[in-house]
């Protein structure tokens, strides 16, 4: 009897992490603050009068630890988990930023908890990506915004970012070359902006009052190098939001499938949302949970069923996922090779699962076609298999 | 051991540590013991020799320090498994008998069999860890593989 081999199976669902490392990768932020604060006792966040900035920079210790470092692997498999939304098998583009390279440029505690900016290279030059830690949105991927440009100018993005209820403004980016300073302009106050090497994070106080209107850059020697005017479409994007749309009813099942042949049951649940859309999950007990509001009613002669990467690609469940219209009775799936499917309906509602064989190129699922009662084709819906241009 | 060294160490050995210690004490216990070695180990991180080479016993070392404070605890869900493992029909028949010997073996001589079985470390790095001589980690192993081995025969004798 192998008693080791019997010993090495045992309890090894034990050791799925589930959170642990964020837990961990939390409790040594908080230790590497205490050891900060311990050390540099007495230093003064800067908070200039009319526009108190945080910014990264003033995090020694916490960026001591993790400026510098790879990102954490949930940031870098995001282009392999997650493409693009209008694609069923994610495609990489040129323009998008490489996270797969993504490093910690800089870190800020900010008002609504951890934010990261990350660095990475793309096809044109490289990126600036900002993530509040643990904000995840569509699909279960991480709420990403990244802003792209040449190493050669500076460039930066800017907006609010919802997070747990509440709302930071953040402006982030990277300075070009030979720009020692960053400033933003508050109306007729200037506040500099500290720079974490090249790049800059910071937060500040957001609307009605306070929105920068002009973005300056300076050189080693005080010489002013870029001006930027923040025009109408910076000051669009800094608008409120509207609140987003939530569940108003309690969730019901409408659909269940035994996934992955047999071996994962995926349940559809739904419930109105306070925008008049519909609130709509999916979950099993083996993929995490995908939910989300603002799914649109369709029109009574519309297919509002999407392809969704349940779990992310591209070892996710490719599913076909949503609702028909009012005069929509049966709904079929037609495939690339002349087979034709019928996808189940349940109260108007679809779940069905793509398996993998049917992902290669003349097997994929092509149009989803939508018939009355009487068996009419009423409406049509092409799946986006297409790479963006 | 610099900061930055100390990350690649967090993200290359947290999903060992934190795997040896949930299967220890479950996964709620094991989540705030991982955190606790690994703030543990970043507060002695320049304390670390990176000379002495591989940190997993030095990690481990640390874990196995932070574990002894729950030896009564394993013991308990150990036995625990023991029982409700017994009941269902779906659990291997090896399972609950695996449990009640490990529950059954001397605190000292479990962490070695484990940390060798479950943190795959060698004798070398097992001595390392529990701060002992090699020869005392080799008479260990060989006690407690003796006694799980016993156990999971009478066992199988009884079930005939």
């Amino acid at each position: 009897m192998d008693e080791l081999a019997l010993l090495r199976d045992f309890r090894c669902q034990d050791a799925s992490e589930d959170g642990a490392r964020e837990h961990a990768r939390a409790a040594l932020r908080a230790a590497a603050e205490r050891q900060r604060r311990r050390r540099r006792r007495g230093l003064l966040v800067l908070a200039l009068a009319g526009a108190a900035l945080l910014a990264g920079a003033a995090y020694g210790i916490v960026r001591g630890l993790i400026v510098g470092s790879p990102a954490p692997p949930e940031v870098r498999e995001q282009p392999a988990r997650f493409g693009h939304s209008a694609e069923l098998i994610p495609v990489p583009h040129p323009e998008d930023p490489q996270l797969g390279e993504a490093r910690v440029a800089a870190v800020l505690e900010s008002s609504v908890g951890t934010v990261y900016l990350f660095s990475s290279p793309n096809a044109g030059g490289l990126c600036a990506s900002t993530w509040i830690e643990g904000n995840r949105g569509y699909q279960g991927r991480l709420n990403i915004a990244s802003v792209c440009g040449r190493a050669a100018e500076s460039f930066y993005g800017s907006g609010s970012e919802e997070f747990r209820g509440k709302t930071t403004w953040l402006f982030y980016g990277r300075a070009g070359d030979g720009v020692a300073r960053v400033s933003l302009r508050f109306g007729d106050k200037t506040v500099d902006v500290p720079l974490t090497g090249r790049y800059f994070l910071a937060e500040f106080p957001g609307p009605p009052n306070q929105l920068p209107d002009r973005f300056l850059s300076y050189g080693a020697d005080g010489k002013l190098l870029e001006q930027h005017a923040f025009g109408g479409p910076l000051a669009a994007r800094l608008r409120v939001p509207p609140p987003p749309p939530h569940p108003v009813t309690q969730p019901h099942e409408v659909a269940t499938i035994d996934a992955r042949g047999g071996a994962e049951r995926v349940t559809l649940l739904v419930a109105r949302a306070s925008d008049g859309s519909y609130c709509q999950t999916v979950r099993s007990d083996r993929t995490p949970t995908n939910s989300g509001c603002s799914v649109p009613r369709p029109k009574p002669r519309e297919i509002g069923v999407t392809a969704m990467n349940f779990g992310g690609a591209p070892d996710g469940i490719l599913l076909l996922v949503g609702r028909v219209g009012s005069e929509i009775t049966r709904l079929e799936l037609r495939y690339q090779d002349g087979r034709v499917a019928t996808v189940p309906l349940h109260e108007r509602w679809a779940l069905y699962e793509v398996v993998p064989a049917d992902y290669a190129e003349g097997r994929r699922p092509q149009t989803l076609v939508g018939r009355d009662s009487a068996g009419r084709e009423i409406a049509s819906r092409s799946l986006p298999w297409t790479k963006r241009g | 051991m610099r900061a930055e060294a100390f990350e690649e160490l967090f993200e290359r050995e947290f999903g060992s540590v934190y795997g040896y210690l949930a299967r220890r004490v479950g996964p709620e216990l094991g989540r705030d013991l991982a955190a606790e070695t690994f703030t543990r180990a970043f507060a002695a991180r320049k304390r670390y020799d990176p000379e002495r080479g591989d940190a997993r016993p030095w990690l481990f070392g640390i874990a196995n320090n932070l574990l002894r404070r729950h030896y009564r605890d394993e013991e308990r869900r150990l036995r625990a498994l023991a029982r409700l493992d017994a009941r269902r029909e779906d659990t291997p028949p090896e399972e609950p008998r695996l449990a009640d010997a490990l529950a059954s073996l001397p605190p000292e001589e479990r962490d070695a069999l484990l940390l060798f079985a479950w943190a795959d470390l060698g004798y070398a790095e097992i001595a390392t860890a529990l701060e002992v001589p090699v020869g005392t980690v080799r008479s260990r192993l060989h006690r407690a593989r003796a006694h799980v081995r016993a156990a999971l025969e009478r066992e199988e004798a009884l079930d005939g």
